[in-house]
């Protein structure tokens, strides 16, 4: 693509590319800190049950 | 009702999972064969030269971020007639694309109406009011960061969508009531089409590809938004 309008189009093609390439990293952050976020709740619950039954023993 | 039992989260979050790759793949390859159509087998037209090639990402765009919006709408709707959690979710997952896609259309619009009109924006009916739809999408979204209860927060933008919906059929319609810059619609059901076939064949592949993309990433976005919400109860942990 060549001439005056290059400057348009690719404009056009390269903005949705970059909205859509940062969209996806974005969510891959997202989906990263959401799972982190659920494995320490996990961990932390493991813990209190733990304790608990711990506390129950003693 | 067995259709209310995959409004539970925890019904959802697996199926969510398991459509992604449906709509993902077929995204990707229509994008692509638009792209092959439009850069390489749609010829120059014989008014605006090569920048109507725009029109393929325009108009996907465009529609897309009315669409989602109407979407987004309808799940807030959904969230207060029968207060189902998934829904709001739902609706907190679509705004962010549908939000590209209206910066998208905004942005597309700028580079394709210098060459055409000699100028990249005017206060026109159909680019204002979707200026105001991007306005409602960042709306939605900074409304529901700034309230900490979530049940709160779903409740307030639920409505904001819903009164927002009213700047959908201004949007559409905007050409028709309006003097405006803007061309009227591209396709109608009702008319003939206005353009050659492969061009409308192309256009219409990069709507339907816009479609499957937004589909797939609201369902990733939906499974990170429950995930967030559901974290530490049993049902979550034994997907980890």
């Amino acid at each position: 693509m060549s001439g005056q309008h290059a400057f348009f189009i690719w404009g056009s093609y390269g903005a949705l590319a970059l909205a859509i390439a940062i969209e996806l990293w974005s969510l891959r952050q997202r989906r990263r800190k959401a799972l982190i976020h659920a494995l320490r709740a996990k961990q932390a619950a493991k813990r209190m049950g733990s304790s608990r039954r711990f506390e129950e023993h003693a | 009702m067995p259709v209310f039992k995959y409004a539970a989260p925890a019904s959802f979050y697996p199926i969510a999972g398991r459509l992604i790759p449906w709509f993902a793949i077929p995204a990707a390859l229509l994008t692509l064969i638009g792209l092959f159509l439009g850069f390489l087998v749609a010829p120059t037209d014989f008014q605006q030269g090569e920048s109507y090639r725009i029109i393929f990402i325009h108009v996907p765009a465009a529609w897309m971020a009315m669409f989602a919006y109407l979407v987004m709408a309808g799940w807030c709707a959904a969230s207060l007639i029968w207060k189902t959690r998934l829904s709001s979710m739902m609706a907190l997952a679509i705004a962010p694309t549908g939000a590209m896609f209206a910066l998208i259309a905004l942005w597309t619009g700028a580079l394709w109406g210098r060459p055409t009109w000699g100028t990249y924006w005017v206060w026109d009916a159909r680019l204002t009011s979707t200026l105001i739809l991007l306005f409602l999408y960042l709306g939605f979204m900074a409304l529901h960061a700034a309230i900490d209860d979530v049940r709160r927060a779903d409740r307030a933008c639920a409505v904001l969508a819903l009164i927002g919906s009213i700047n959908v059929p201004i949007i559409y319609f905007s050409v028709k009531w309006w003097n405006t810059l803007h061309q009227g619609a591209s396709v109608s059901l009702t008319a003939a089409p206005k353009m050659a076939s492969i061009m409308l064949s192309t256009m219409l592949i990069m709507v339907f590809a816009a479609w499957f993309y937004t589909i797939a990433v609201s369902l990733a976005r939906l499974r990170s938004i429950i995930a967030e919400r559901e974290a530490g109860s049993d049902w979550l942990t034994s997907h980890l």
